[in-house]
């Protein structure tokens, strides 16, 4: 277990102190990217229950983690999503190595990500989404850096939350609209193709993402074919080979 | 003296055992119930106090009663909160410990109470703060079947049981809040996405474009006086359709 000692809160709290102005997250994103030196930093929020579970869904990322954001978002798994259903760390040293998430796993290495390690916004024994580590280079974690990323997640929790506290539901924060803005065709979409396949619309979103999988294409581009009438999916079956 | 001895090591011991299971309640699953529960319970079994109770302050500012180690004390403390007098108040009010050694002679402080106690069988009682810095979070009363009152090492022993006690109230409330906060955001996510899904498929169903199907909505939820996202929400799970909502 990471040792929680005060320094490394001070040093989280003097990165995020450092960095240029603006939304939280988007702070702490950068800040953490820099104190554990990687790449790429992203930071997502996950959206389980029930009829409703559409996966997780990115806030905000640096710049080197926008690609593995969106790549998991579209595929619909990764170490983000498992660290985020298990409710602990996932750590991916090596994606070339890997036969955990095959789809992840080939799409990010072909955009130049080697590791990915992600740490679950826990609360209890539930999850509220995920803190993303993005490197180039293959490689473990040290324990530092590890500590370092645990201390950032817990930080990256509260951040969150606090942006909604004290809300009415109807009034999502604006870092989180922007961030939903890119998906909203998908869930247009998934509305759609429940109808037209008689389906739940987390089913219909699993269509979606198959469908845009085989085609190699993302998941707005279907969702923008969907809504369009310009494509009409059938069921996950026949997407089969 | 051995046996004496024997006796004082086994009393300090059960006194750690009470420490240590405190804290453990702490960590997971902590009901605030249950946790003053057997706080109450303990204090009588290593014979502090014939029983104990305590009461809390709401978020109103007023005290409640929570729980109590024996029925008749739980009689007496709604007692204390109903008539806004006894001990406890008077702990939570000057935030100093309150003690009686004699409720027979204690009339005039407590009309209501002191009368009442002794008639439940009490002849004197002690209450201590549940402090946090400056606030008072509640009471802690121990009763006894005999006058006297405590000693200062025993009220030096609950004092500590307080203040665990403290300890455990606290990190429950900031649980409690955090998920608060947790389910505003993850409603408000659900509410926006519901939403997008809702004219995702009144949009199919009617034909219409996202505007349209958004308009169908928004109207909808307005003459039925119903909120927004609660109107989709029952389109995403089938319970409307969107001929319901024409």
């Amino acid at each position: 277990m990471a040792d929680m000692k005060p320094g490394r809160i001070m040093r989280l709290a003097e990165a995020f102190a450092a960095q240029p102005s603006g939304p939280g997250p988007m702070r702490l994103c950068a800040a953490t990217s820099k104190l554990v030196d990687a790449a790429g930093v992203g930071l997502s929020v996950g959206t389980s229950h029930g009829l409703l579970d559409t996966g997780l869904h990115s806030v905000c990322a640096t710049d080197a983690g926008q690609d593995g954001e969106a790549l998991q978002f579209d595929l619909g798994e990764g170490p983000s999503h498992t660290a985020h259903q298990t409710g602990w760390p996932v750590q991916a040293p090596d994606l070339e190595c890997d036969g955990i998430w095959p789809a992840f796993s080939a799409a990010a290495t072909r955009v130049g990500l080697r590791a990915v390690f992600a740490f679950p916004l826990r609360s209890g024994s539930t999850s509220q989404g995920a803190l993303t580590l993005y490197q180039h280079v293959a490689g473990e974690l040290t324990s530092d850096q590890y500590a370092d990323a645990l201390i950032a997640s817990r930080f990256a929790l509260t951040l969150l939350t606090e942006r909604q506290a004290g809300r009415p539901p109807d009034e999502l924060d604006a870092v989180f609209s922007e961030s939903l803005s890119n998906s909203i065709e998908v869930h247009q979409a998934s509305g759609i193709v429940s109808v037209q396949l008689g389906i739940p619309v987390a089913d219909a979103l699993a269509v979606i993402r198959a469908h845009a999988f085989a085609e190699a294409c993302s998941l707005a581009e279907v969702a923008k074919q969907v809504i369009d009438r310009r494509l009409k999916l059938g069921p996950l079956s026949d997407e089969l080979p | 003296m051995t046996g004496i001895a024997a006796t004082a090591l086994s009393r300090e011991q059960r006194l750690v055992a009470t420490f240590v299971e405190l804290a453990d309640t702490l960590v997971e699953d902590f009901d605030v119930v249950d946790f003053f529960s057997s706080l109450t319970e303990r204090v009588v079994e290593l014979g502090l106090a014939s029983e104990a109770g305590i009461l809390l302050v709401d978020e109103a500012g007023d005290l409640q009663y929570v729980a109590a180690s024996h029925e008749r004390t739980h009689l007496l403390e709604l007692f204390q909160v109903q008539n806004e007098e006894g001990p406890c108040q008077d702990c939570f009010t000057t935030g100093t410990p309150v003690g009686v050694a004699d409720l027979e002679a204690a009339s005039d402080r407590w009309p209501l109470f002191a009368p009442r106690a002794v008639s439940a069988g009490f002849r004197s009682v002690q209450a201590v703060p549940l402090r946090l810095r400056g606030d008072v979070l509640g009471a802690f009363n121990l009763f006894l079947n005999d006058p006297g009152g405590i000693d200062r090492e025993t009220e030096a022993v609950v004092q500590a049981m307080a203040d665990v006690a403290t300890i455990g109230l606290l990190q429950q409330r900031e649980l409690d809040r955090a998920h608060t906060v947790e389910g505003q955001l993850q409603q408000a996510l659900h509410t926006r996405i519901g939403i997008e899904q809702a004219k995702g498929i009144i949009s199919e169903q009617m034909r219409i474009e996202m505007d349209a199907a958004f308009e169908l909505l928004r109207g909808y939820s307005r003459n039925r006086n119903r909120k927004l996202h609660n109107v989709a929400q029952d389109v995403v799970r089938g319970a409307l359709a969107a001929d319901d909502l024409t």
